[in-house]
């Protein structure tokens, strides 16, 4: 199946973008990127999670999100925020085919995690094509 | 009131959200994104989460309509969806390369779901080269030990949805 | 115990068969084996192997045996029971059941487990004057000419399909009190014929269910329990909207009698006849010869649910507002 795939410059940029969000703060543990449509495409994990499942997932609830505001007739969807008892996982729109979605611990403060997702998924828009 | 709940799957491209806008009376809600991979060639948008429609029965009561993604890879949200479900409805697509095999697979996928409740299956597009005849489909439901509901339809057509529900619901009637 | 024969199969497709055949067991009213004899119940020829396939199924039928053609394209026209190539258990269930209850004895006692094995030719028990369906059930019967309000209508049995002249539709001369209706087993009549034929995959439900008049077929047996292998085609229940509830009554595990379908649907007597006729005609009803005490699945019914998919059918009928 042709899937879409990052050039090896595009990767290596995102893996430089994803070591600096994890250099940020130990509480982050997750990074991935996955298309609107579910595949995952760059990742980086300190722990063992299942990146096809979480993108088909993340992709859903994104959509999801997404919808839920135009039926309740606000305009677009920045972020998704599941907010559990030992963590957070933030997932955003990078540009028209991609989700970043990031996965921490309740260590982080959430403002803090936006902020350093915000600022990774500008960078990584300005640089992946 | 009790609220009734419908639930579609099949294949991407077999016209789960079609048939949806077709018997809705309110717009669907979708949630359609980009396709990014070879099903791109074949439609530029696919449901990644769930569509859904409503039908209001003459004493107000609701039937909600939920189509699910056709992916495998979103198998969570089939478990999801058919929470609370009356019955399913599966569309098959003949113009895919294997519509037999895709029959097997949601008739695995949702086995749980059947045993409990009931299905209908909805064949489209048989216009193109050697689509399997409706004997090789009976052969997969068989499986199911029930000999559930197949027809051809044209899922674009109000008609040809209402038929596919007014089987199930009466195979949930008469058969279960 | 019922014995089966073949004539002219592929070794592969000998294999199938035989493989078929022991797997069935619990799917067929009666047990059949595969025997290497020629004094069988019931012979398969494949009649696309051999030249002389019309000789052995004269010589099959004129020893009271049942003959079933095996066959890749159009039926010739020879037997009453046929299976398409390739062999499938579904189309192998329907054939043993429909000879099954062409062998069965027809006296409304309830057969002990000797009498229920005496082969009997199907139909000549029965006191009823033959109807067009019992006709059309026999070999002889190849094509069906059905006129009415200066409409003709030729109907191929074997393949299915029709030609028509004058406006009316198919169901309309069908439907008609005026109609007159003639059979034949040559297609001497056609030739002058000027429209082409259409196919119908419906069209012996049709027959079942407009030429019925109230009657089963005669090798069908009124107490007996059907089960329905096949749903009919989509233009059925559109003719016939009853057909959703009795398909799926007749869908049971352990299918229904008439009298069920009677007591449980709105259906009346005759459509609920015409239904089963038609599922008989077309090779997608597994009978049993009478009425098992076990009853087997029962709806899950309540007030409050059937209510509800009463509801739910009335809105479907509506146009959307």
């Amino acid at each position: 199946m042709t899937q879409y795939k990052f050039s090896e410059k595009s990767e290596a940029f995102c893996q430089e973008i994803f070591a600096q969000m994890l250099s940020s703060s130990d509480a982050i543990y997750g990074i991935l990127i996955s298309t609107v449509d579910g595949h995952d495409v760059a990742k980086n994990f300190r722990k063992d999670m299942p990146a096809s499942k979480l993108s088909a997932m993340m992709s859903s609830i994104l959509a999801l999100g997404e919808t839920i505001a135009a039926e309740a007739q606000q305009q677009q969807c920045r972020y998704v925020i599941v907010e559990n008892s030992d963590g957070y996982i933030l997932t955003l729109k990078l540009k028209d085919r991609l989700v970043l979605s990031v996965i921490a611990t309740t260590r982080v403060n959430l403002g803090m995690l936006h902020s350093v997702s915000r600022n990774a998924a500008e960078k990584l828009a300005a640089h992946i094509r | 009131m009790s609220e009734v709940k419908l639930i579609i799957t099949g294949p991407p491209g077999a016209g789960k959200t079609t048939a949806i806008a077709a018997i809705s009376e309110t717009p669907p809600v979708r949630t359609d994104t980009r396709t990014t991979d070879d099903l791109s060639s074949v439609k530029e948008e696919t449901t990644v989460a769930m569509d859904f429609g409503e039908i209001t029965l003459g004493d107000g009561q609701k039937v909600f309509l939920y189509g699910t993604p056709g992916q495998k890879r979103f198998e969570f949200m089939w478990k999801i969806l058919v929470e609370g479900g009356l019955g399913l409805i599966i569309l098959l697509d003949c113009s895919r390369p294997e519509p037999l095999d895709d029959l097997n697979m949601y008739l695995e996928n949702f086995s749980d779901f059947i045993e409990k409740t009931g299905v209908v299956v909805g064949i489209t597009r048989t216009g193109g080269a050697n689509p399997p005849e409706m004997g090789a489909f009976y052969e997969c439901l068989e499986s199911t030990g029930r000999t559930f509901p197949m027809f051809e339809v044209d899922i674009r057509e109000r008609e040809d949805v209402a038929l596919l529900i007014d089987a199930l619901i009466s195979t949930l009637e008469f058969s279960h | 115990m019922k014995t089966l024969s073949s004539k002219g199969l592929t070794e592969k497709d000998l294999l199938v068969l035989k493989s078929l055949v022991d797997l069935m067991m619990s799917r067929t009213s009666d047990t059949w084996e595969y025997a290497e004899s020629d004094n069988c119940d019931a012979i398969i020829i494949d009649t696309d192997n051999l030249k002389n396939s019309a000789a052995i199924i004269d010589e099959i039928e004129a020893q009271h045996a049942v003959a079933i053609e095996y066959s890749a394209g159009a039926s010739a026209g020879k037997t009453r029971f046929r299976i398409k190539k390739p062999l499938r258990a579904a189309d192998l269930i329907a054939v043993f059941n429909s000879v099954e209850a062409g062998l069965a004895p027809k006296n409304d006692a309830k057969p002990s487990a000797a009498n229920n094995e005496t082969p009997a030719q199907a139909g000549i028990s029965s006191s009823r004057d033959s109807g067009t369906l019992d006709l059309l059930n026999g070999p002889e019967s190849r094509f069906l000419r059905v006129t009415a309000n200066n409409c003709e209508c030729i109907i191929d049995l074997a393949n299915d399909r029709y030609k028509v002249t004058g406006d009316a539709a198919l169901d309309e001369l069908l439907r008609s009190s005026e109609k007159s209706i003639t059979l034949s087993a040559t297609s001497g009549f056609q030739e002058s014929f000027e429209p082409s034929w259409q196919d119908a995959p419906s069209l012996k439900w049709k027959l079942g269910i407009f030429l019925s008049e109230g009657e089963l077929i005669k090798t069908l047996h009124s107490k007996s329990r059907f089960k329905l292998l096949r749903w009919p085609p989509s233009d059925i229940p559109r003719t016939m909207p009853t057909a959703m509830a009795l398909s799926a009554l007749l869908s049971r595990k352990s299918g229904a009698t008439i009298e069920e379908a009677l007591s449980e649907t709105n259906v009346s007597s005759e459509e609920a006849i015409g239904f089963v006729n038609g599922a008989y005609l077309s090779g997608v009803l597994s009978v049993r010869a009478f009425n098992l005490d076990n009853h087997g699945q029962q709806p899950i019914k309540t007030e409050h649910t059937k209510g509800l998919f009463d509801k739910i059918r009335d809105r479907l009928k509506r146009k959307p507002k």
